[in-house]
């Protein structure tokens, strides 16, 4: 398959009281045209900040360092024009909060014929029947007359949507979906998903998909990448990840998961929290203080991200081999 | 909004009083019923009549007259001092917000110099190195409204620059120009228009203050400040010369402070 992204050892560092720190570590995945693959964690783990380095969208108190690969282009090292170039046209980003993430005072069809005119060299016209027709292919209907909308008269629904289309309306070869659905009720939520599954097939859009929901993920998703405090610690087919999860942070995850067999019993929580940043320690595994099965070994040195039958995994105790001894 | 404009009373007086303002001034530049300038010695200190509404002055000009062209002289001063301490303020203002850092802070350390300056003094040191005038006048005072303009702009850009709909804008490849006037400017007019008001009344203040003190606008330029200089004199003997002048100042400033006042109360978005 096609490489259409490939990041190499990615690593973000957060300005904190004068200090930086690393948020993001060792962060290298490759996705294949056409792909659709997940990005999970819990709040803080470096999933957004992971997809803001790739937008070239960092705050001004990060910095990035490694390489991502657009195309064969280091997107870190671009210039802020070649940036206004590639942001929107080759790679989109839709923003968890639909309710902010539009201007207030722009009517919604123009927001979206905006992002149309900054990558084509049509008239407004133009643009504003690229604007309606992509409208139309979200499900957003009377489209003509919504397109004069201010936000404040959409829902939160209808914004997401109204969001999406800017993302797509210039086609862009990677689609990164930061926690889409998050904001949304449960069956605004699935409308949603449902959307962004049939665009990957209709307008064959790769999507990066970032949630802290595995069950919203294993519904679009083909591939998953789970983070913990800024390294990734598992990799592998969605299916394979939730049937056979080898880290026992995914297996955690998973059981943390409200379903049928589990109602009415306490929901299962991960003791403890993701480590702030400024009391994370390199030499041990991260999730070792929150990790039932933890042993010596886990406290002596970082594990690294091995391969295991055609997975990744950041584990001294996956595998089996490691399990018996503890 | 016209709902709620109709039911705040700040808005509504300062609107008439403003409407009184707009109604003299643009029959100021249709015509004056004398002209403003025309000293008659016959007909000095005469008090209010049928043929000089507001009476003569000292030197048998129409007061009247010299009122509704002093309006002109009021929104030459107002204008363009508050355009050139708003273009000034703002572009500084920008830059200070948006970029940060080492640019911020030599602008606004400048800024903080300026405001420690007592304005009026900062004013008089202008005019006196350019001469009096009215040009000079409208310059010296669009000089000291710059910090008040650069603190609210930068306010505002450091706000909105990190609001979602700005990083959305740049991840659909805006370019800075086009983010600062498409996306962060219309979303701080309310507050750049609130303080523009506000600016307007103080420079009409100024402006009197400067010509009573003889070094704003310069005879025989009508100017209310300079009437209630030359009036004072008389203040005994012909009360209402010094009146009119004192009362026009008062009631236009007035206006704009109520129309400020009642604009920022309207345009207030603390729900948003």
């Amino acid at each position: 398959m096609e490489q259409l992204l490939d990041i190499q050892g990615l690593s973000v560092e957060v300005l904190n009281g004068g200090r930086y720190y690393k948020a993001v570590e060792q962060v290298g995945f490759q996705i294949g045209k056409g792909e659709t693959v997940g990005l999970v964690g819990e709040s803080g783990c470096g999933k957004s900040l992971t997809a803001l380095s790739i937008m070239g969208l960092l705050p001004e108190t990060a910095r990035a360092g490694g390489r991502v690969l657009f195309r064969g282009r280091d997107l870190l090292s671009l210039t802020e024009e070649e940036k206004c170039v590639f942001r929107g046209r080759d790679i989109s980003i839709v923003f968890q909060e639909p309710m902010t993430a539009l201007n207030p005072l722009v009517p919604v069809g123009r927001q979206i014929a905006e992002a149309f005119l900054l990558h084509h060299t049509g008239s407004r016209a133009e643009a504003r029947e690229a604007a309606i027709g992509m409208m139309r292919q979200v499900g957003l209907s009377r489209a003509p007359s919504l397109y004069w909308e201010y936000p404040h008269q959409l829902s939160g629904g209808m914004k997401q949507r109204v969001v999406i289309c800017m993302a797509l309306i210039n086609r862009p070869a990677l689609l990164i979906a930061d926690e889409p659905t998050t904001a949304l009720d449960v069956t605004i939520q699935f409308q949603i998903l449902e959307l962004i599954r049939q665009l990957n097939r209709t307008l064959s859009a790769t999507v990066l998909f970032i949630s802290h929901d595995l069950g919203v993920v294993k519904e679009v998703c083909s591939r998953l990448l789970v983070m913990y405090a800024g390294l990734i610690v598992e990799e592998g087919g969605t299916e394979d990840v939730l049937r056979h999860p080898m880290h026992p942070y995914t297996r955690q995850l998973l059981a943390s998961i409200p379903t049928a067999q589990n109602r009415g019993r306490d929901l299962y929580s991960i003791p403890g929290a993701v480590a702030p940043l400024d009391k994370r320690k390199p030499d041990v595994c991260p999730f070792s203080d929150r990790c039932a099965q933890a042993s010596a070994v886990c406290f002596s040195a970082a594990p690294a991200l091995r391969g295991l039958n055609g997975r990744r995994v950041r584990c001294f105790l996956a595998g089996g081999e490691a399990i018996e001894r503890c | 909004m016209i709902k709620k404009a109709g039911r705040n009373t700040n808005f509504k007086v300062g609107a008439i009083l403003l409407c009184l303002f707009l109604i003299l001034l643009i029959l100021s530049l249709i015509c004056t019923p004398y002209d403003p300038n025309k000293m008659n010695t016959q007909a000095k200190f005469q008090p209010p009549s049928f043929q000089h509404l507001l009476g003569t002055d000292n030197f048998g000009r129409d007061i009247f007259s010299r009122v509704m062209k002093g309006a002109q002289t009021v929104c030459f001063v107002g204008f363009t001092s508050v355009a050139i301490g708003l273009a000034a303020g703002f572009i500084l203002g920008a830059v200070s917000g948006y970029l940060g850092g080492p640019a911020d802070e030599v602008i606004m350390r400048l800024m903080d110099a300026q405001m420690a300056f007592p304005g009026i003094i900062l004013a008089l040191v202008l005019i006196t190195l350019i001469g009096p005038g009215s040009v000079s006048t409208a310059l010296a005072l669009g000089v000291t409204a710059v910090p008040r303009f650069c603190r609210i702009t930068r306010a505002c850009f450091m706000q909105i620059k990190e609001l979602d709909y700005i990083k959305a804008a740049k991840s659909r490849g805006a370019s800075v120009p086009r983010l600062i006037a498409c996306h962060i400017l219309p979303n701080m007019l309310s507050p750049l228009i609130v303080t523009a008001t506000l600016a307007f009344s103080t420079a009409i203040l100024a402006e009197a203050g400067l010509s009573y003190l003889g070094l704003g606008i310069q005879p025989p330029q009508p100017s209310w400040g300079k009437m209630l200089f030359e009036a004072q004199a008389y203040l005994l003997t012909n009360p209402w010369y010094a009146f009119i002048p004192g009362c026009m100042i008062t009631l236009t400033v007035l206006g704009f402070n109520l129309l400020g006042d009642g604009l920022r109360d309207l345009t207030d978005t603390k729900t948003l």
